[in-house]
């Protein structure tokens, strides 16, 4: 392939390296998060045992909004943001733009929650980020979002630093690159019979070429999400604008048109969620309506993407007469290149275009992903394993994160599943996380030989896996009859794939026990 | 003077171009990018673009720092880089007239 | 893009990639199997054919489906390697 000179080589080799041992046990937290993060979606429905199936934009609701906003400080119509909560339930967020002392933009106001006959069931003041924090029925998934977008560390730290790793990334799929000299000649060798540092590279570099242009784009796309709020938007809104971010939101992401505050009605916001969907050909994932009751009210609804395209689809409406605007770009007012590309940076990062066959594929590459990192880490430790006896803490700490995490991350999810009808889901969520992982790390460094604590928390985790379908139904959650009657064959789908996948850990781990273990330090080999 | 930079110090200045000098540069052509790049047909490009390609920018700068085998060069096109970007955005504040903020759609 | 298209799609690419992990001559060369592999005007053949599906859909401009079946073809790509690595062993 690229044939550098030998310095660079060597230089590369050693950023490889250093990139990967650095930041690699982080990496693989946030690439394994990321990885069930995909399906974060349904496995909020499946966890919580949802079996609506008919969206709240398909219920009339324009009669409720008319009545809440009368209910609403008129100072918070500045904007309405209206989606789907809970069980298909719908989540109105009346609000106003305010900064902050600390100079932080922030959205705040009144959100409620209707229930299907209309009803407030919920209702809270406060800014975007208190209100919508993790629920009694979404915490399991907003646990896994939360620690693959900033591995719970308060912000903009914690975005600064999935930024960094995702730099660290994109460092590890170039200079891979750059180091393989015999990228495609080298795609099909797996040599499972040969000295470990062999072994290792091998399943290291075959999954790491077969998925290279996917980490690339997996790293640049998500050090762009993390770097976006942090960094760029202050930063170009400070060129540009002289520091005013609103202006430079407004810029990009704003309606263009004559401001009129006289006040009139809200349209009939029915109509216009039946429009949309009439014209989309599917139900909005979010809407959103400026100046809610003046005559220049305008309403924006989102959808998925049609077919074949990436971008979701935006449909623009005049609130005050309900009626169809443009069909708009999601992101400036007229169609762009740079409005596309950023538009296309989402669905690239989350694999979201295409309904469950886009997520499966992304969540493929995902596992390709934590296997290429958990395996680099793997052949750098196989690589110095002779020389230095003294990396066994680093060994064990791989074995404890490698595997620790996702037998860790099914704790929580069997923690939600007890918790859910006791309502405290919120605290025991995270909680489970932390004495799991305190657990593993005390047994990963008492347990005699990293090998055999591997095999331990292999098995700990499929069985896990396969109790869990029972444990969803112990506690409450509707049955696979239920579930399929009400249109909702995500449950018994991810009932399903937990058995499977626990029963495929459960063979290989039986498959690799004769005498040698793929997953040992020769050092540790020659003890057995 | 003329006389060869030793080993220890050109690796020491790779160093500071590939670490922290790709750090600040990037960030410093992404504010200045926002003030040259075209608008396009929405108003939005010089705004979104920068924002988009700075990843991009920095692995650039960051790979160009440790490859390239002349070191005048990685330092040439860094400063130029720099220097050029830096001074359109300290040119834009340095001209504090009315005229020079842009107006709001 | 129907579902079951893409699936045929990947089902085809996945058959071919089967064939150049079965004859890949570096693969080959380190299982000490009998024979050769194939030559490099067949490897370039199958490897045009297994790519034919993006091609085709990059032809009609339908870019969800490119990037469905190329996501696709990296993944199956790797575990098609892995499996046979499995077999091999017995």
């Amino acid at each position: 392939m690229i044939h550098l000179p030998k310095h660079e080589t060597k230089l590369m080799v050693a950023v490889h390296g250093w990139s990967g041992i650095l930041l690699g046990l982080l990496l693989y937290a946030v690439v394994t998060t990321g990885m069930a993060a995909v399906f974060a979606e349904e496995i909020g429905t499946w966890s919580a045992g949802h079996v609506s199936y008919q969206s709240a934009f398909e219920r009339p609701f324009a009669d409720d909004l008319r009545r809440l906003s009368a209910q609403t400080p008129a100072k918070y119509h500045e904007g309405a943001d209206l989606f789907e909560m809970g069980d298909h339930d719908m989540g109105v967020f009346f609000h106003r733009h305010e900064t902050e002392p600390d100079g932080e933009l922030v959205s705040r106001g009144v959100y409620y929650q209707l229930g299907k006959d209309g009803q407030v069931t919920d209702r809270q003041f406060g800014t975007g980020e208190e209100i919508f924090g993790p629920r009694n029925d979404t915490a399991l998934s907003s646990f896994l979002v939360d620690t693959h977008v900033r591995l719970h560390v308060p912000n903009p730290w914690g975005l600064l630093l999935t930024g960094i790793l995702g730099l660290s990334m994109l460092v590890a799929a170039i200079s891979g690159l750059l180091i393989h000299r015999h990228l495609f000649k080298d795609v099909f060798t797996l040599r499972r019979k040969a000295n470990p540092v062999l072994f290792n590279r091998d399943r290291h570099s075959v999954a790491g070429t077969w998925s290279l242009p996917f980490a690339f784009i997996l790293a640049f796309t998500g050090s762009f999400f993390s770097f976006f709020g942090t960094i760029g938007v202050p930063i170009v809104a400070m060129a540009a604008f002289g520091g005013d971010v609103q202006a430079l939101n407004e810029a990009v992401f704003g309606t263009p048109g004559k401001p009129d505050p006289r006040p009139v009605a809200i349209g009939n916001l029915d109509r216009v969620a039946t429009d949309s969907i009439r014209r989309a050909g599917d139900v909005p994932t979010f809407m959103t309506i400026e100046n809610f009751g003046r005559a220049d009210a305008k309403v924006t609804t989102f959808h998925a993407p049609t077919n074949g395209g990436l971008a979701p689809v935006s449909l623009l409406y005049d609130g005050a007469k309900a009626s169809f605007i443009a069909t708009k770009p999601l992101i400036g007012p007229k169609p762009s290149a740079g409005g596309t590309l950023a538009a296309i940076m989402s669905p690239l990062h989350f694999g979201n275009f295409a309904g469950l066959l886009s997520k499966a594929v992304w969540f493929g590459l995902g596992f390709a992903m934590c296997y290429v990192t958990f395996t680099g880490l793997k052949l750098w430790l196989v690589r110095r394993a002779a020389q230095a006896r003294s990396l066994d803490w680093l060994d064990r700490t791989v074995t404890i994160v490698g595997l620790g995490l996702p037998f860790a991350l099914v704790v929580c999810a069997a923690a939600f599943l007890i918790a859910l009808p006791l309502g405290s889901t919120v605290y025991w969520t995270p909680t489970a996380f932390l004495i799991a992982s305190t657990t593993v790390i005390a047994g990963g460094f008492l347990w005699p030989t990293s090998a055999g604590f591997s095999r331990l928390l292999q098995l700990a985790t499929a069985g896990l896996m396969i109790a869990l379908p029972p444990l969803r139904l112990l506690t409450g959650g509707p049955g696979w009859a239920t579930a399929l009657a009400a249109g909702q064959p995500i449950i018994p789908a991810l009932d399903v794939a937990f058995l499977l996948a626990g029963g495929w850990m459960i063979w290989r781990v039986r498959d690799s026990r004769p005498h040698r273990d793929s997953d040992t330090l020769p050092s540790l080999q020659a003890a057995e | 003077m003329g006389r060869p930079m030793s080993d220890r110090s050109r690796k020491w200045i790779r160093i500071l171009f590939a670490g922290p000098g790709a750090v600040i540069i990037a960030i410093v052509v992404m504010a200045g990018m926002a003030l040259w790049l075209p608008r396009g047909a929405a108003g939005i490009d010089n705004l979104v673009l920068p924002l988009i390609l700075v990843p991009l920018i920095w692995a650039a700068l960051f790979f160009h720092a440790c490859l390239d085998q002349r070191l005048a060069r990685v330092a040439g096109v860094a400063l130029v880089l720099l220097v050029v970007h830096g001074g359109l955005v300290a040119h834009k504040f340095l001209d504090r007239k009315p005229a020079s903020v842009e107006p709001h759609p | 893009m129907t579902i079951l298209l893409m699936l045929a799609a990947i089902a085809f690419s996945t058959a071919l990639l089967v064939l150049l992990c079965r004859g890949d001559p570096k693969r080959r060369r380190t299982l000490r199997q009998s024979g050769k592999g194939h030559g490099p005007a067949l490897r370039r053949l199958l490897v045009a054919l297994s790519l034919l599906p993006g091609v085709g859909y990059a032809v009609a401009g339908d870019a969800a489906a490119v990037l469905i079946w190329f996501g696709g073809y990296a993944v199956v790509g790797w575990f098609v390697t892995l499996s046979a690595a499995q077999w091999q062993d017995g």
